[in-house]
């Protein structure tokens, strides 16, 4: 991916999350919404169509899917003060009424790009078995000492600012992000060092430290990114 | 899943019409299977702004997740312009057609097998926490070699999440269980489990159960039968939103209503008809008690009993809805607007 698309990319997956967050979505309808967008342009060119429109509708399709009562209007309104933080909000009018009309078409359009597919499998379950496991190999009170479980669903939601998504195992994404968690903290899994088995192979069987490296170092990338971006 | 959508299947026969849907009897082009291509309506104007049907897409993804014997297939999906269509096994006829063909003959082994096959599916939907939400003899398609599966899943929802409260307004009246009729925001596999009480009731009368013409008057009907539920029996009633104190009818004995019935199936019936959904049985449960292993056993699927229209056909009803397909002439202004400025 080219610099300029990556960074495109970049600001309206902060755009997805930042409306995401206003419009109070759990992390799962984000990491939809996401998901959708990234797929979407993994097949299609950004020149043909518009990412932020693309970008809105991925969120109001990822509502639906996640069963998120969010009404249309809402996230065209929200979506819209996102992305002019400095014009006055939407008046009903006819620029409300056909970007409605865009998105509701939009939505047909991106399901047909998706072939329906509208199952997503998020490492965001698979992180709650892992903490909850992990949890209890600790003592109580070093673990209770450090928030690991929320640096790592911290990294899992941010991960989703570039399209790793697409190209990893979700157990694999939720075993980095929590290695990454631990490596923050700067805490060691009991008798680690000793364990003929690393923890993340009980958690995976097929998941190598390589993997997990390369994810971080994208992971790491992604915020490095972040700062390399316009304010 | 299919891009080629409208040109494999080949249209055959006019199947039904709902509320949401137009149904067809289809050829798939591709494998020669016959199929049910379900067409998503658009509907009013003031809906096809609001993009996708919420209940075509829930049915599309937990069918595909789902895959079982005793649950409707989804063979493909495919859309075009802004039309969605949903292609499913095709299903020769349902329950409720069996029940109201007065012509056939229902034994004990025949409602054995409907019954074990329904509680199969759903055994399996809620193992994989899926609720149906509207289970009744008219979702519950036949296919030509007898085999039921459980269909219609725009109603049907994962459950098991704490945190969010769901409609009381799912199933049909007839089928709904007293604890939906009070209001409850949470409730789990009782819903349908009461609502296949109903259905075994319906299958040994051969007439709905209860069919209570308002929701005041189901609940009305439910206690008139089984008796007003006591503090005792069913401390947390009170606490429902909707809840009204009722008059306090004596509970009948499900013997003399279903004198047909062997003692094992009203044993079953008994505990999916518990007025407190705490103790109704799960599906596991009922599958497990001795009606399912005692004589006589179920009849085959292939052997059941065929009606042989397979279609309940009502004249009035077709003649009260005219031109309810009203031609969504928008339907070609609708693509892809290609720069959009936001």
């Amino acid at each position: 991916m080219s610099d300029s698309k990556s960074r495109v990319h970049f600001r309206v997956m902060k755009y997805i999350h930042e409306s995401g967050m206003k419009l109070h979505l759990h992390s799962i309808p984000i990491a939809t919404a996401s998901t959708i967008y990234h797929k979407f342009f993994r097949e299609n060119d950004l020149n043909t169509y518009d990412p932020f429109l693309i970008g809105a509708t991925s969120l109001s399709l990822a509502c639906k899917i996640e069963e998120e009562n969010v009404r249309l209007r809402d996230i065209i309104n929200v979506c819209y003060r996102t992305l002019h933080k400095n014009k006055a909000p939407l008046e009903i009018g006819d620029q409300f009424w056909a970007l409605r009309e865009s998105i509701a078409s939009c939505e047909l359009f991106l399901l047909r790009a998706l072939q329906f597919t509208v199952v997503f499998d998020h490492p965001h379950k698979y992180l709650c078995h892992y903490l909850k496991a992990l949890s209890d190999w600790f003592e109580p009170q070093q673990w209770e000492r450090y928030p690991i479980a929320n640096t790592a669903w911290a990294f899992l939601q941010d991960s989703y600012h570039s399209d790793l998504c697409l190209d990893f195992q979700s157990k694999h994404i939720a075993i980095s992000v929590l290695y990454l968690a631990l490596l923050c903290h700067g805490l060691e899994v009991p008798f680690h060092k000793y364990a003929r088995k690393k923890w993340w192979q009980v958690f995976s069987k097929d998941v190598t430290l390589e993997t997990i490296q390369t994810i971080t170092t994208k992971i790491m990338d992604m915020y490095s990114a972040e700062n390399q971006l316009p304010r | 899943m299919g891009e080629d959508g409208t040109d494999r299947y080949e249209k055959i026969d006019f199947l039904g019409e709902g509320q949401f849907a137009t149904v067809y009897k289809a050829k798939d082009k591709k494998t020669n299977k016959i199929v049910a291509v379900k067409k998503i309506k658009l509907g009013s104007r003031t809906e096809a702004a609001d993009g996708i049907n919420r209940t075509a897409l829930r049915e599309i993804k937990l069918l595909q997740e789902l895959s079982h014997k005793h649950i409707i297939g989804l063979l493909d999906v495919f859309g075009h312009k802004s039309n969605v269509s949903l292609v499913f096994d095709f299903m020769e006829t349902d329950l409720e057609v069996v029940i109201r063909d007065s012509s056939l003959i229902m034994t004990a082994p025949h409602i054995k097998s409907y019954v074990l096959q329904t509680l199969l599916g759903l055994e399996y939907l809620h193992a994989h926490w899926v609720l149906h939400r509207d289970m009744k003899p008219n979702n519950l398609l036949i296919n030509e070699g007898g085999v039921l599966k459980i269909g219609d899943f725009g109603l049907a929802r994962f459950f098991g999440s704490p945190s969010r409260p769901y409609s009381h307004q799912v199933v049909t009246r007839w089928y709904r269980c007293p604890e939906l009729l009070f209001g409850a925001r949470a409730y789990g596999e009782g819903v349908d489990i009461w609502a296949v009480g109903c259905i075994i009731a319906e299958l040994l009368i051969r007439a709905p159960f209860l069919p209570g013409e308002s929701d005041l008057d189901q609940i009305n009907r439910i206690f008139q039968v089984l008796g007003t539920p006591t503090e005792a029996e069913w401390p947390d009633m009170k606490c429902l939103p909707d809840f009204i104190v009722f008059k306090e009818f004596p509970r009948q004995s499900l013997k003399d209503i279903f004198t047909a019935a062997s003692d094992d199936l009203l044993e079953v019936l008994n505990s999916m008809l518990s007025l407190n959904p705490s103790k109704r049985c799960t599906a596991t449960q009922a599958l497990q008690m001795s009606y399912f292993s005692n004589k006589p056993a179920p009849t085959l699927s292939h052997l059941l009993p065929f009606p042989k229209s397979n279609k309940i056909i009502d004249k009035e009803k077709e003649a009260k809805m005219p031109s309810l397909k009203r031609k969504q002439e928008s339907s070609d202004s609708v693509s892809l607007k290609k720069r959009l400025v936001f």
